[in-house]
């Protein structure tokens, strides 16, 4: 049963915090990109210079920035809120772990699969956010 | 747990939202009350009960 008083707007405090972890995040992701573009196209990764691997690592301290702007926003949610999170960070971990270990026996077995890391990365990030499609916890974001 | 949360904040003319930002929660999570969709913490349960000057059993009624 719903009445005029049952809206679906948030409060203004929630409607700030998520603004702003958007804008944030929108931030972080642009630094992402910057960084990642001229590093992956002009940084000699392929090269022999010992500098590569600092060059190659420097799109870290974005995607740093990135999971840490994700763990300010986990501190902000409220209990009911954290509670409907955890389902998706539970199966990011998870299907994570579980991949990780089916690349690694694959690997004991003898065959090479490029790009392992990513491979993993992408099956927590894709689990997650399918997961909290599922649970109502994406409006959180 | 079965609760009166609903009919205590129509009853001041209070929307979901109104309500969620004297409790410090979001209205995600009054609903969820409201709807028996989530039993409250402790020490949310008191601030309810702070806000509409009731006591916490008179809010909140066990399921048999």
């Amino acid at each position: 049963m719903t009445s005029e008083l049952d809206t679906s707007d948030e409060t203004p405090r929630e409607r700030g915090r998520r603004r702003r972890y958007r804008r944030r995040m929108t931030v972080a992701s642009l630094s992402y990109t910057a960084v990642l573009i001229p590093v992956t196209f002009w940084g000699g990764l392929s090269g022999t210079s010992p500098w590569r691997f600092a060059i190659g690592l420097l799109p870290v301290i974005p995607a740093a920035w990135m999971f840490a702007i994700i763990i300010s926003r986990f501190r902000e949610l409220d209990e009911y809120q954290l509670r409907i999170a955890f389902p998706g960070v539970g199966a990011a971990l998870a299907a994570a772990m579980l991949t990780s270990v089916t690349v690694g026996f694959v690997s004991l077995a003898g065959a090479a699969i490029p790009g392992t890391a990513w491979i993993i990365f992408a099956v927590g990030m894709i689990t997650w956010w399918i997961v909290n499609q599922v649970t109502g916890a994406a409006r959180q974001f | 747990m079965e609760n009166s949360i609903r009919a205590e904040r129509e009853a001041r003319g209070w929307t979901q939202s109104a309500l969620a930002e004297q409790l410090a929660v979001s209205r995600q999570t009054v609903n969820a009350i409201e709807t028996g969709k989530y039993d409250p913490s402790l020490p949310l349960a008191f601030r309810l009960a702070s806000v509409f000057e009731r006591r916490i059993e008179d809010l909140f009624t066990p399921v048999a």
